[in-house]
C-alpha cells in the first residue's frame, strides 16, 4: 500500500487508516486484555450466512456475515480468487481465507468505515459491470471476464481525476496479504501456509494459538 | 511546596534518560506518558499488532497530525495523518529504533562556520562542542551497552573518543557484511563498522539479544535494544520514579511572572483533567508535539505560546533528509546460488561515511557568493546498509503497490504472483538509507491547526515539511552512491524510492533551538527555556543541525548532560 519513506532506524509509520478506535473503546479493550475476535476461520461451506441486518446487536466483532450479506460475500471472494488466484504449488487467496479474513478484520474497530465503504462500494462496482456483461453477478462471469470487469474498475478515472479502482485494489490486496502473511491467529494463513510458500521465518515470540485476535496488555 | 522535584512529560528517549539520571540522583520524579505502558516480554512479534495498526502510535483519528502538502493548494489545506507519529507509548519511539549508534562528528557542531550556512537557510553553529559532549557520549555507551568495533579508518573519519573501544563487541552480522567490506575495497572507499544499541550479551540486568528477526519497528521482547523502555524506565522506577501512563498533558501553567512554571494540567485515562506541581518541568515529547504543547500552553505572560518570545518554537524544524534503495541479488547470478547470503540474520552493521562532505561538482548552487567554506565542500551524510525488513506484508504490498513506476495501479492476478514469486524465491535484496544533512529554513517548520482538535479537545499539530533545494540535492547525490555501491556489489535492478529528498518522518527535532541569544533560540545551552526559569527541553528539538547520522544516541547523551545540570539545582 505504500512505499517505504523512512529508515528503519525507527519505525515506518502505520499505514495511513485513517479512521481508528474511538478511545474509550480502544481502553476498555487494552484495559480488559480481552481478546477480540478478528476471526471466522470456523466458516464450514453449508455455513449460512445472515444477510447483514442494521438491528443486529453489536455482538463481537467477526461474528458471521458482520460485514457482507451474502452477495457481497459472494461478490469479493471470487474477486479475491482474481487478485490473487490459486495454482498448482502456490497458494492464493481462497487458500489463506481472506474472504473469511476480510469479512472479519472489517469490524475489527481499529479499521476506518472508510476502508469499509471503500471495500463494499468496490463490490457494487463489479456487480454492476457483470449486469452490463449479461450476468447476473460479478461472480456468474467466467474468470477472463472477471479480470475484464476488476480492469474496467481498474482504468476508471473519476472526475476529480482519483482512481477509486487504485484504492479499492490496495485496500483489498492489502487485507489479502495480511491474510496470507499474518500470524495465524488473525484468521488467516492456516496451517502457516504464506509463510511455508515464501520461505518465511516470523520473528518470535509470536502469539500463541489459543491468544486469537491477540492485543498487547496494559499496565497500570 | 512542590510535591515532586523533577515532572517529566515524555518517556522516550529524551525524557526516560533524563528522568534515570534524576531519580538516582535521589530527587523525587513523576513522568507523564501520554501512551500506554506495555511489558516488553509480551509484546509478541506480530506484524498486523505491531506495525498495522496504531497500536503503538494511536489511532489517527483520535490523535490526528495535520500535514501541509504540496498539493493542498489554498492556505489552511492539509491532510490528516499519522505520518509523523513514531510512537505513543511508556518508551516512545526509540523502542522501535533499530538502534544504530554512531556519534555525531565534530564538524556536525559547526556546519555554519566550517561549510557556511546555504541561501535561504537558517544553518547556525551549536553553542556547545563535541567536546563538550563526548563525555556524555561514552557514558550512554557504557549505561545503555553499545556494541560495535573500531576499524583503521583514515583520521577524517574516526570517531574522537575517549575510551578505546565499546563496552560490548560486536553483534552477530548478516553475511552481506562482508559483501559490504570487500565492495567498499573495490570502490576505494571505507568500510564504517557501526556501534549498535544492541546487547550480544547479557547486561547489567538487560538478556543479550535472541536473533529473534523482527527488530526494528518492534518492541523488544528481551530488553537487548535500548530503548527507553528496557534501558531507563526501569532504572527510573527502581530509584523511586512514578510513571502515568495515558496522561495526556494540556498545558503547563506559570505564575504571574512567567518565569516559573507552577502546575502541568494533563487527562487522565478517564478523560478526567488532573494537575501536578513540581519544581522543574522536563519536556520531551518529540519535536513536533513539544512544539506543540508549548505553543499551545498560552497565558497573559506568554500569549504566543510558552517560552516563545523569539517566536521560534516551531521553526526550524529538521530531520534526516531521506532516501533508501534497494537492488536484487539474484540466487542464479552467483555460483553458489546465493546460499551463502540467505540468512535470517537483521543486522549488518556497515556504514559508509566518506560522503559526509563532497565537493558539489555534481550540481551548482544558486547564488555562488555563499559557497561552502570548507574546501569547496558541502556537507551531505552517510549510507547505512541493511538487510531487507523481514515484514513479509510489508513485501508483498511493495510488490503489488510500491515499485509501480509508470503504472500507477496496484499489480493483481498472475502479474503480481509472478512478481512475488521472484522477490520471495529468486532473489534476497539487500538495501541502503542515506542519513543526509537537512538543513534548516523557513520551508519546514510546526504550528497549532486552527481547526483541527484531537480526541481531548486541543488543537493538533500543523507541519510543514518541504526539504530545503540543498538537502534534496545532497539526497539524490547519496541516492546515487547507494545505487552504485550495490551495482558493484553485484544486485541487479538497484532503485531508489521515489520519496527520496523529504524528511525522515522518525528522526525529529530543531523545533526549539538552543544557542546564546534569546532573540534567535528557545533554549540556553543548558537547554533550558531563556523565558522561563523552570522549563528544560530533553528531546532533539534542541538541536539547530541534525547531523548526518540517526539521533537517538545524540538525544541519549544530551539529556543526561541536561540531568545533570538540573540534578545540581533541584
Amino acid at each position: 500500500m505504500h512505499e517505504p519513506h523512512a529508515p528503519q532506524e525507527m519505525p515506518p509509520p502505520a499505514p495511513e487508516m485513517p479512521g481508528g478506535v474511538s478511545r474509550r473503546a480502544f481502553l476498555t479493550r487494552a484495559a480488559a486484555g480481552a481478546g477480540v475476535a478478528t476471526v471466522s476461520w470456523f466458516w464450514g461451506q453449508g455455513f449460512t450466512r445472515p444477510e447483514r441486518a442494521a438491528d443486529v446487536e453489536p455482538t463481537l466483532p467477526g461474528a458471521p456475515g458482520k460485514t457482507f450479506n451474502e452477495r457481497e460475500w459472494r461478490t469479493l471472494e471470487a474477486a479475491c480468487d482474481r487478485l490473487l488466484p490459486s495454482s498448482p504449488g502456490s497458494p492464493g487467496a481462497r487458500d489463506v481465507n481472506a474472504i473469511g479474513y476480510l469479512d472479519a478484520v472489517l469490524q475489527d474497530a481499529t479499521i476506518s468505515r472508510h476502508s469499509r465503504a471503500v471495500i463494499l462500494d468496490g463490490a457494487q462496482k463489479l456487480d454492476a459491470r457483470a449486469k452490463g456483461m449479461g450476468a447476473a453477478e460479478f461472480r456468474a462471469l467466467p474468470a477472463t471476464k472477471q479480470d475484464a470487469a476488476i480492469r474496467v474498475f481498474e482504468t476508471f478515472r473519476a472526475k476529480d481525476g482519483s482512481h477509486p479502482g487504485h484504492v479499492w485494489l490496495e485496500r483489498m490486496l492489502g487485507y489479502i496479504f495480511e491474510a496470507f502473511f499474518g500470524d495465524p491467529v488473525h484468521g488467516g494463513n492456516p496451517d502457516e501456509i504464506g509463510w511455508t510458500w515464501a520461505g518465511h521465518k516470523p520473528g518470535f515470540p509470536r502469539p500463541k494459538p489459543s491468544q486469537k485476535g491477540w492485543r498487547p496488555t496494559e499496565r497500570t | 511546596m512542590a510535591r515532586y522535584d523533577v515532572c517529566v512529560i515524555g518517556s522516550g528517549a529524551g525524557g526516560g534518560a533524563a528522568a534515570a539520571t534524576l531519580a538516582e540522583a535521589g530527587k523525587k520524579v513523576l513522568i507523564l506518558e501520554k501512551g500506554p505502558w506495555f511489558d516488553a516480554a509480551t509484546m509478541l512479534k506480530d506484524e498486523i499488532v505491531q506495525t498495522r495498526r496504531p497500536t503503538l502510535v494511536g489511532s489517527t483519528q483520535d490523535e490526528p497530525q495535520v500535514h501541509v502538502t504540496r498539493g493542498a493548494g489554498v492556505a489552511g489545506a492539509g491532510r490528516q495523518t499519522s505520518l509523523f507519529k513514531n510512537g505513543s507509548l511508556v518508551g516512545g519511539s526509540s523502542n522501535l529504533m533499530s538502534g544504530f549508534f554512531p556519534r555525531f562528528k565534530p564538524d556536525d557542531f559547526r556546519v555554519q562556520s566550517i561549510y557556511g550556512a546555504p541561501p535561504d537557510s537558517t544553518v547556525v553553529d551549536w553553542p556547545i562542542s563535541y567536546d563538550d559532549l563526548e563525555p556524555w557520549y561514552t557514558k550512554v555507551e557504557q549505561e545503555v551497552g553499545v556494541s560495535g568495533r573500531l576499524r583503521r579508518m583514515p583520521d577524517s573519519l574516526t570517531d574522537k573518543r575517549s575510551t578505546p573501544g565499546f563496552p560490548l563487541p560486536p553483534i552477530q552480522e548478516h553475511p552481506f557484511a562482508a559483501r559490504v567490506d570487500a565492495t567498499c575495497e573495490k570502490l576505494g572507499l571505507h568500510s564504517y563498522s557501526l556501534p549498535r544499541a544492541v546487547l550480544p550479551q547479557d547486561y547489567r540486568g538487560r538478556k543479550a539479544c535472541d536473533y529473534n528477526g523482527y527488530c526494528g519497528s518492534y518492541v523488544c521482547t528481551t530488553n537487548a535494544k535500548g530503548g527507553a523502555l528496557a534501558a531507563w524506565i526501569p532504572r527510573a522506577l527502581a530509584a523511586g520514579a512514578e510513571l502515568r501512563p495515558r496522561a495526556m498533558v494540556r498545558n503547563l501553567v506559570t505564575d504571574a511572572s512567567g518565569r516559573k512554571i507552577v502546575r502541568a494540567e494533563y487527562y487522565d485515562r478517564d478523560g478526567k483533567l488532573q494537575q501536578v506541581e513540581a519544581r522543574v518541568f522536563v519536556v520531551a515529547c518529540q519535536a513536533i508535539e513539544t512544539a506543540r504543547l508549548l505553543l499551545g500552553s498560552r497565558s497573559k505572560a506568554h500569549p504566543h505560546g510558552l517560552a516563545n518570545s523569539s517566536g521560534l518554537v516551531g521553526k526550524n524544524l529538521i530531520f534526516s533528509t531521506f532516501g533508501a534503495g534497494w537492488g536484487d541479488m539474484v540466487h542464479k547470478d552467483f555460483a553458489d546460488g546465493g546460499r551463502s547470503f540467505q540468512s535470517d540474520q537483521p543486522f549488518i552493521n556497515r556504514q559508509v561515511h566518506d560522503y559526509y562532505w563532497y565537493a558539489p561538482g555534481a550540481w551548482k548552487t544558486r547564488n555562488a557568493g555563499t559557497e561552502p567554506a570548507k574546501r569547496g565542500m558541502v556537507k551531505a551524510g552517510t549510507l547505512n546498509f541493511l538487510p531487507f525488513h523481514p515484514n513479509p506484508i510489508a513485501g508483498a504490498e511493495l510488490q503489488s503497490s510500491g515499485e509501480r513506476r509508470s503504472n500507477p495501479a496496484p499489480l493483481w492476478g498472475q502479474p503480481l504472483k509472478d512478481r512475488l514469486d521472484y522477490w520471495f524465491h529468486q532473489q534476497t535484496p539487500i538495501k541502503f538509507e542515506i542519513f543526509g544533512e537537512w538543513f534548516p529554513g523557513p520551508q519546514a517548520h510546526v504550528g497549532l491547526d486552527t481547526k483541527v482538535k484531537d480526541t481531548w479537545g486541543l488543537p493538533v499539530a500543523r507541519i510543514q515539511a518541504f526539504p530545503h533545494e540543498w538537502s534534496w540535492r545532497n539526497s539524490g547525490f547519496l541516492v546515487n552512491r547507494g545505487i552504485e555501491f550495490l551495482t558493484a556489489m553485484g544486485a541487479k535492478n538497484a532503485r531508489a524510492v521515489k520519496s527520496f529528498g523529504g524528511p525522515s518522518v522518525n528522526l525529529q527535532a530543531g523545533t526549539c533551538r538552543f544557542g546564546e541569544d534569546p532573540k534567535t533560540s528557545v533554549l540556553d545551552p543548558s537547554c533550558r527555556a531563556h523565558d522561563v526559569d523552570n522549563l528544560y527541553v530533553t528531546d532533539g528539538s534542541f538541536m539547530p543541525t541534525g547531523g548526518s547520522v540517526p539521533f537517538t544516541f545524540t538525544i541519549y547523551a544530551n539529556s543526561l548532560r541536561v540531568a545533570n545540570i538540573i540534578k545540581q539545582r533541584v
